[in-house]
């Protein structure tokens, strides 16, 4: 029939580059907030030996991947998915939904509202893996954004909220 | 609120509407199982880039889809063969529609000859005929429509289909497809959301998951008719407006054709007016005539038309006439806003006052509820000169 | 009525409701191309007579495949296992499920099993699993009630793993919900008071929460109407047909509603009490519902005032001035428990030390309290809460809730 064609649609590189910078940050923050701030270590302990989360963008990516080590600290598990179990994966359906995460026009609570994720997986860790996001989104942005992306912005001390900041992206920058 | 002793109620519509709606498409889409859509559009009626941008939405998710952006306005059996002919050959699963009016009939139809593998859709005319669900079917509005696409109707010609299963499965209702568009096609999906819904609250068997649907549709172009066809034209206003027109058509799928849509979609045939633009004509008059003549209530109404506060604080005995008053002054409002391109009378629309008879004559040959030929006709005519339904004319 | 920024709707079931729906199964069945049902229940439901109901009304219509009457409270995986067997050995082609929230959960549970051949359900949880059309499954709710008949969730629980295997997808829908006024026509007055507080439950916080919109809205408003204006009457006159019949489509519309815009804080404690201490769903959301209004008052109480209307009408609404209507709701509602308590002869507990069991022992001891604030934060609907909450912040709820006072809000920490 006139005027038929097959379209393939293309890429979104320069976001989807952006969201991998964005998810590669939160990983290595959130190892790094596991040996620094002890609300995230408690999180921490709550969940099983071993256990393994993710948090990417449908279909391909890109991922983050952190796993629990043996010592019970987070670990920075790289980007790829790979073969490992991933016992609980937050799943952002497009990378459209990725960039209004990661661009805070969308808080995770307005996200999960919205729902731009899915949550695969054992709803207790999933509980606990949010309320640790939480607290590193708490480390690493300004007052401003961090109100954004919260429900409520926590009390803290200026020791707790800016010794933290500067020892977590230290460590973030520095991958231990 | 009333239950009545025995209703029922189906839509298998799923409503994603907001920002970013389009690019959830190939995950909704995904979950329905669907690898190949093929995207119906007429270029010509969508805004420059509408198209662009619902491809757009699909970058990154892996799909590819068809498209075909030449689908003709007026459509008969063989351009629907033509359709599934392409359907079939390139192997597609799904059908995702841009735009509303005839189109959607298309590919309603369209739907059913490659689910049911069939040519001749004279059979399904029956409702009841179709038993099983249909391959997936996705419907993207824009403000250009006549509030039926999400209903459970398909017209071809002479040919009307009617089944819960030839509506969509997903209506996906994005910002950047509601802008742009002629103010009086906007106002024209404006009013035949409030007809239809009004026309579904005035059915006498009571329905109240379709009053849900209508209730919320009236509240949106209550709120939002004067934001989206004034000069701001503002986007959250057109979308409310989009949102009704949607909630109408599923309301209307459940319940007997009232007076509104009888009526209006007469008057509409005949002198080749928009049918939305008909019920919001008559709506006012038809809801003065039936409360006056014959006892509706339609207190309930004003609940969805002027909000809380002036609901509670209007007398029970008051609410259906203030209601009446509310949808006057929306028509008016409505011809300020576009200089006069909508009618308020059947006078202003130009149906000559002789044809009112040749109207009265078809809606009761079609049934119209409760009125015989020279009630339609007293209600016509007060519908053409704007004569008020005098209170000496109520009955004892 | 706001636009949302972004929403999604659907309630894909069928809803047949009546004095006279059950027998409209039949047709239901057949247009679904199935005949031969495997209906699942349990003892209580048999027991009341109800499903001598059920099978009279299919009669000669329909082959009943078979009848299980044994589901257990809590859903099961070893029974769902064990129905997915039966439904095969008997060449079932449809199932219809006649309960509460157990049934229905236990009776997706089996469908899934059955339309997609398979023999562990671990395999489809979680969400995304099911993409496939199950078979037929029509749903006949015998309390008004959970608004499981229109819920896209199922939760089985494996109790050997000490698990909970959550389903989400739409496909678990089922095809029917038939809403007839016998159904609940026996239902004791506890029951009743505790399920439509639940159903009420459902509809407040669909309305006054994160993921509101325009159909839950009006679903919700609907569905709060109907049990406002209808329960006191019914737990009066428990024969009263056509208030049962709106009872229970008051509840389907809260179903409808909370579907599709999830819940909050009052479901976060809710579950957690159900877990910790037992405590039956509906009477824990009776006495936390208050409660989570207070909580959240200074992020939704624009919303909570609205609620005023469709609670204690048009008079009331007009009368109460504007920043007085949250108090109003909330007040209206702890005015509902005292009324329930009172009509039930106290069965209805009005706040969590009131709460007993059947032989008279308290199910909420006060130092139980910690234990319901730890499981609460294993609970995923505080995500759609407004505020955020802590083990303080439940704490603080909880110790309230159990002694019946209000909340004190100068206490709240506000986001």
């Amino acid at each position: 029939m006139k005027g038929y064609r097959e379209i393939t649609a293309g890429r979104k590189p320069f976001k989807k580059a952006y969201v991998a910078v964005m998810l590669w940050v939160v990983g290595r923050a959130i190892q790094a907030a596991g040996r620094v701030d002890k609300s995230v270590k408690a999180e921490f302990d709550t969940l099983p030996d071993g256990f393994s989360f993710s948090l990417g963008v449908e279909p391909a990516g890109p991922y983050m991947i952190v796993g629990k080590n043996a010592k019970g600290y987070p670990k920075y598990g790289g980007w790829k998915p790979g073969g490992t179990r991933i016992d609980l994966k937050i799943r952002i359906k497009n990378i459209e939904a990725a960039m209004l995460l990661f661009s805070f026009r969308e808080s995770t609570a307005v996200a999960t509202a919205r729902n731009r994720l899915i949550v695969d997986g054992d709803v207790p860790s999933a509980c606990a893996v949010i309320r640790m996001l939480d607290i590193v989104e708490v480390y690493l942005l300004p007052r401003m954004i961090a109100k954004l992306a919260v429900k409520r912005y926590p009390d803290w001390t200026p020791w707790r909220k800016y010794m933290g900041r500067v020892r977590i992206y230290f460590r973030a920058l520095l991958g231990y | 609120m009333h239950v009545p002793e025995s209703y029922q109620f189906f839509c298998p519509v799923k409503v994603n509407s907001g920002s970013k709606a389009l690019e959830q498409l190939p995950s909704e889409l995904g979950a329905l199982g669907v690898e190949r859509p093929l995207i119906l559009g007429r270029r010509d009626a969508l805004r420059r880039g509408a198209l662009g941008t619902i491809i757009t939405a699909f970058k990154e998710s892996g799909m590819a889809v068809g498209l075909l952006d030449a689908v003709p306005a007026d459509f008969d059996v063989t351009v629907v063969r033509q359709l599934a002919n392409v359907y079939r050959s390139k192997r597609h699963d799904a059908v995702i529609t841009v735009g509303g009016g005839s189109i959607i009939d298309a590919a309603k139809v369209l739907n059913l000859c490659v689910s049911e593998d069939v040519e001749d859709v004279m059979p399904y005319t029956r409702e009841g005929v179709l038993k099983t669900r249909l391959k997936p079917f996705v419907f993207v509005p824009t403000m250009t429509g006549t509030g039926y696409e999400t209903s459970k109707y398909a017209w071809m010609k002479n040919l009307t289909l009617s089944s819960h299963f030839l509506m969509p499965d997903l209506v996906v209702i994005d910002p950047r497809m509601v802008r742009g568009g002629a103010t009086v096609e906007g106002a024209a999906l404006a009013m035949a959301a409030l007809g239809g819904a009004a026309d579904v609250c005035m059915c006498r068997v009571k329905n109240p998951l379709a009053d849900t649907y209508a209730y919320a549709a009236i509240q949106y172009v209550s709120e939002n008719m004067a934001g989206a066809m004034g000069r701001a034209r503002d986007t959250m206003s057109r979308m409310a407006i989009v949102n009704a027109a949607v909630m109408a058509g599923c309301a209307l799928s459940n319940v007997p054709p009232g007076p509104v849509r009888r009526l209006g979609t007469i008057a509409g045939d005949m002198f080749r007016i928009p049918d939305g633009i008909c019920m919001g004509l008559l709506l006012p008059y038809i809801l003065d005539y039936y409360t006056v003549h014959h006892g509706y209530f339609m207190a309930d109404l004003l609940l969805p038309l002027a909000g809380f506060e002036e609901y509670a604080c209007t007398a029970h005995g008051l609410r259906a006439q203030r209601a009446i008053n509310r949808v006057y002054r929306i028509q008016h409002e409505l011809f300020h806003i576009t200089g006069g391109a909508i009618p308020r009378t059947l006078k202003e629309a130009q149906v000559p006052r002789y044809m009112l008879q040749d109207i009265a004559e078809r809606a009761v040959m079609q049934g119209v509820p409760d009125i015989g030929y020279d009630e339609c006709l007293t209600l016509l005519t007060h519908a053409w000169d704007s004569s008020p339904v005098a209170f000496d004319e109520k009955r004892g | 009525m706001d636009m949302p920024g972004y929403y999604e709707f659907c309630s894909r079931v069928r809803i047949i409701s009546g004095h006279s729906a059950l027998e409209r199964i039949p047709a239901t069945l057949a247009d679904l191309g199935a005949g031969t049902p495997l209906i699942i229940t349990d003892r209580g439901v048999s027991e009341a007579g109800l499903l001598r109901i059920v099978t009279n009304a299919l009669m000669g219509h329909v082959t009943i495949g078979e009848v299980a009457d044994d589901v257990p409270q809590d859903s099961d995986v070893r029974i769902v296992n064990r129905l997915a067997d039966i439904y095969r050995q008997k060449n079932c082609d449809a199932i219809i499920a006649i309960g509460g929230g157990s049934v229905m959960d236990t009776a997706k549970g089996v469908n899934i099993l059955v339309s997609e051949d398979a023999g562990d359900l671990m395999q489809f949880s979680g969400a995304g699993a099911l993409t496939k059309p199950l078979n037929p499954l029509v749903v006949v709710p015998t309390t008004a009630g959970t608004g499981s008949e229109v819920t896209l969730v199922a939760v089985i629980k494996n109790h050997e793993k000490h698990l909970k295997m959550t389903f989400v997808s739409y496909v678990l829908l089922p095809d029917a919900a038939i809403l007839d006024s016998r159904m609940t026509l026996t239902l004791p007055p506890v029951m009743t008071a505790a399920t439509a507080m639940d159903a009420l439950a459902h509809a407040v916080e669909a309305y006054t929460g994160l993921a509101k919109n325009p159909l839950s809205d009006s679903c919700a408003l609907a569905a709060i109407r109907l049990i406002s204006h209808h329960l006191s009457q019914v737990m009066k006159n428990p024969g009263d047909k056509d208030g049962r019949l709106a009872l229970a489509n008051g509840a389907t519309m809260a179903g409808m509603a909370f579907s599709n815009s999830m819940v909050g804080i009052v479901h976060t404690l809710g579950h957690a009490a159900g877990s910790a201490c037992g405590v039956p769903h509906g009477t824990a959301m009776a006495i936390l519902m208050p409660y989570g209004l207070e909580y959240n008052m200074h992020k939704n109480g624009h919303h909570t005032a609205e609620l005023l209307l469709p609670l204690a009408g048009d008079d009331v609404y007009a009368r109460t001035p504007v920043h007085l209507r949250p108090e109003r709701v909330i007040a209206y509602i702890r005015g509902m428990n005292r009324e329930l308590h009172e009509l039930s002869g106290g069965g209805h507990a009005r706040c969590f030390k009131e709460v007993v069991s059947r032989d008279g022992k308290s199910l909420v001891p006060h130092d139980m309290l910690a234990d319901i604030a730890a499981a609460a934060l294993q609970d995923g609907a505080i995500f759609w809460n407004p505020e955020e909450a802590d083990y303080d912040d439940f704490m603080m709820i909880l110790e309230a809730a159990w002694e019946g006072i209000p909340l004190d809000r100068t206490r709240i920490r506000k986001g």
